[in-house]
C-alpha cells in the first residue's frame, strides 16, 4: 500500500475506528492503542475492502484484548481506587452512572450482536456489517433488532435497579 | 397472512429496502395493525438504542467540550489532535510527512447518530397519497430555525401562520450531472477550509438534474402544513459551549417576479418550535448521517443547494409509518439554520408543478414542491418566501 493510500485510509477510518472503539471499551487509551494496531496491520497487509476488514480487525482484536484486560482488570481496578479524584458536579456524576449503566447493559448483548450495534452506529450498511461480521446478509436486520431491543431492555432494567438503590 | 418478521421492519427503518418492497410492506401494513404496531415498537428501539449506543461518548477528548447529544458538526477550525505513535513510529513518518491534521471533534461527530423518542415529520401528507391532499397524521414537529441567539436548552416556541402565499415561479433550472466530488466546496458563507476527507465523503454520489420549484406553479391549495406537534422543547438538545458560530451568511436573495398570491388556510395548525441555542441538534425523531448513507437512502441521488456547504445530513420519519425524510442542514447565520428536506416519491407524480408556500409565525417560512424526477422537497428558514425562492433555484 502506497503512503498515499494508506493516509488516506488513515484519514478517513482512524476518527471513526476511535470511536466505536471507545464506545466499546470505555478507554480512551485502549482505543487509540487498538487503532493503531489495525492500521499497523493494514499496512503490512492491505485489505481489498477496507472498511468492513478495519473494522472486524479492530473487533477482533477487542475481544483478544479482552481476555487479557480481564485478568488484569483485578489490579487496575486496585490502582484507580487508589487514586484521589476531585468531587464532581452533580450532572458530571450523574452523566458518568448513565454511562456506566449503559456499558453494563452493552455488556449484556452477544457479542455478534453487540459488533453489529456499534457497527451501525458508525453507519455502516447491511452489506459492510455481513461482511465485517461474517454474517449473511439476511441475517443482519434480524441480528440488530435482537441486539436493540435487549440493549434498551437490559439499560430500562438497570436504570430502574439504580434509581432503586439510591 | 403471514406477519412481517422483526428483522424485515428494522430493514425497512433502516433504509435497506428497495421501493418495491417498500410498496410491499406498506400494503401490508395497510391491512395489519399488528405490524404497524410492531413497526412502532421498532421505531422506538432503533431510536432509544442510537441514543445509548451516543451515551458512550468520551466527555472530553483533547480538551474540547463534549458533544452533546444529537451535537452537530464542530467548528470547522481544525483542532490539532495529538496523536500517539506508540507503535507505529514509522508509519507515523508517513503520516505526519504528508501533512496529517483534522479536527478532533469531528472524529467524534461524524457517523453520529442519534434518536428519540418522538417521531415529527416535514411533509403534511403521506408519500402513499394517491390524488388527495390528506392531512399530516400522527406526531409532527417541524422545527423552524429561530432568529437570534436563543438562551441554553430553550425552544422558542412558534405557531405556523394562517396565510401563506405561492406565486408562478419563472423557469429555471438545467439538467446537469455534475460528479459531486469534483465540484467546488461552495458555501453559503465563509467557511474555513474542511479536510480533503470530509469533503471527499460529503460529495456523496453524483447529483442529478437541476431541480427546483416548477415552472408556473399553480397556485395549490393543498393542505400540507404539519400536524398538530406538541411545543416540547428539543430531546436530548444542550448547548455545546464551546461551538463557535460559522461566519457569516452569503445568502444571494433576488426579488422574484410578482405572481398570484392565495391566502391558504393550513388544514392544521402546528406548533413550531424555534431551535435553541444548539445550532447543531436535530429535531426530535431526527438523527445524523452521513452523506452516502443519505444518498443510499435517496435510492442514488440527493438534492443539494449550489454554493452551499451542508452543515450536516439529518433522517427522520415521513408522514407515513414507513416514510422517511433526508434533512440537509445549512447554516444561514449564527444559530439559523435552513433545511432541504427530502423524499423519494414511490407513487404516482399528483402535484407536479404545485408549489406551496407556508408563512410561519415567529418568522420562518416553508416552501414545498415536487419536481419532475420524483422527489418531494420542502425548504424551511427564517428567510421571507422570496430568499427561499432564490435558494430553491439554486438546488441541483
Amino acid at each position: 500500500m502506497n503512503s498515499e493510500r494508506f493516509t488516506q485510509l488513515y484519514q478517513e477510518y482512524h476518527g471513526s475506528l476511535v470511536r466505536m472503539l471507545y464506545r466499546r471499551t470505555g478507554d480512551h487509551d485502549r482505543a487509540e492503542d487498538l487503532a493503531q494496531e489495525v492500521f499497523a496491520r493494514a499496512l503490512a497487509a492491505p485489505p481489498d475492502n477496507p472498511r468492513p476488514w478495519l473494522f472486524a480487525v479492530a473487533l477482533n482484536l477487542v475481544r483478544d484484548d479482552g481476555r487479557r484486560a480481564v485478568r488484569q482488570g483485578r489490579r487496575l481496578q486496585l490502582l484507580k481506587a487508589e487514586t484521589p479524584t476531585a468531587p464532581t458536579p452533580d450532572h458530571e456524576f450523574e452523566r458518568r452512572e448513565q454511562t456506566a449503566v449503559v456499558r453494563a447493559a452493552l455488556e449484556e448483548l452477544a457479542p455478534r450482536d453487540r459488533e453489529a450495534l456499534l457497527l451501525k452506529a458508525e453507519g455502516f450498511n447491511y452489506d459492510e456489517i455481513a461482511s465485517a461480521l461474517g454474517l449473511a446478509r439476511g441475517a443482519v436486520g434480524t441480528t440488530l433488532s435482537r441486539a436493540r431491543r435487549r440493549l434498551v431492555e437490559a439499560y430500562r432494567v438497570k436504570e430502574k435497579e439504580r434509581h432503586a438503590a439510591s | 397472512m403471514p406477519h412481517l418478521e422483526d428483522g424485515r421492519l428494522h430493514e425497512l427503518l433502516d433504509g435497506e429496502l428497495d421501493p418495491t418492497e417498500i410498496g410491499e410492506i406498506e400494503a401490508h401494513l395497510r391491512g395489519c395493525p399488528e405490524c404497524a404496531r410492531r413497526l412502532q415498537e421498532a421505531r422506538t428501539f432503533l431510536t432509544e438504542a442510537d441514543g445509548l449506543i451516543r451515551k458512550l461518548d468520551p466527555p472530553v477528548i483533547s480538551g474540547l467540550p463534549r458533544p452533546s447529544p444529537g451535537a452537530g458538526l464542530p467548528p470547522l477550525a481544525a483542532h490539532s489532535r495529538l496523536l500517539r505513535y506508540r507503535k507505529l513510529a514509522w508509519a507515523a513518518s508517513i503520516v505526519l510527512a504528508t501533512g496529517v491534521g483534522f479536527s478532533a471533534s469531528e472524529l467524534w461527530h461524524r457517523s453520529q447518530s442519534n434518536g428519540t423518542a418522538a417521531l415529527d415529520t416535514a411533509f403534511g401528507e403521506s408519500v402513499n397519497d394517491r390524488g388527495t391532499a390528506a392531512p399530516a397524521e400522527g406526531p409532527a414537529a417541524l422545527q423552524a430555525p429561530a432568529m437570534g441567539p436563543e438562551p441554553v436548552g430553550a425552544a422558542q416556541p412558534t405557531r405556523e401562520g394562517k396565510v401563506s402565499t405561492t406565486s408562478r415561479d419563472s423557469s429555471h433550472g438545467r439538467e446537469t450531472a455534475a460528479p459531486a466530488s469534483r465540484r467546488p466546496e461552495p458555501s453559503l458563507e465563509s467557511v474555513p477550509d474542511r479536510p480533503a476527507a470530509e469533503r471527499r465523503r460529503d460529495g456523496g454520489a453524483d447529483r442529478e438534474a437541476d431541480l427546483g420549484p416548477p415552472q408556473d406553479a399553480a397556485v395549490s391549495s393543498i393542505t400540507a402544513a404539519a400536524a398538530p406537534v406538541p411545543a416540547a422543547p428539543l430531546a436530548g438538545a444542550a448547548a455545546d459551549e464551546e461551538d463557535q458560530a460559522l461566519a457569516k451568511s452569503n445568502v444571494r436573495t433576488q426579488p422574484l417576479p410578482a405572481g398570484r398570491s392565495t391566502a391558504i388556510k393550513p388544514s392544521a395548525v402546528g406548533l413550531v418550535e424555534g431551535l435553541s441555542q444548539h445550532l447543531h441538534a436535530p429535531a426530535p425523531g431526527f438523527r445524523r448521517i452521513v452523506m452516502e448513507e443519505a444518498v443510499r437512502r435517496l435510492s442514488g441521488a440527493i438534492r443539494l443547494i449550489d454554493g452551499a456547504a451542508p452543515e450536516q445530513v439529518q433522517f427522520g420519519p415521513g408522514a407515513g409509518p414507513t416514510d422517511f425524510v433526508v434533512r440537509v442542514v445549512y447554516a444561514d447565520l449564527p444559530s439559523r439554520q435552513v433545511w432541504l428536506d427530502q423524499q423519494r416519491i414511490t407513487g404516482q407524480l399528483t402535484r407536479l408543478g404545485d408549489t406551496t408556500v407556508v408563512a410561519l409565525t415567529g418568522g420562518g417560512v416553508r416552501l414545498g414542491w415536487q419536481d419532475a424526477s420524483g422527489f418531494r422537497l420542502a425548504l424551511t428558514g427564517n428567510l421571507t418566501a422570496d430568499s427561499l425562492k432564490s435558494l430553491a433555484r439554486r438546488i441541483r
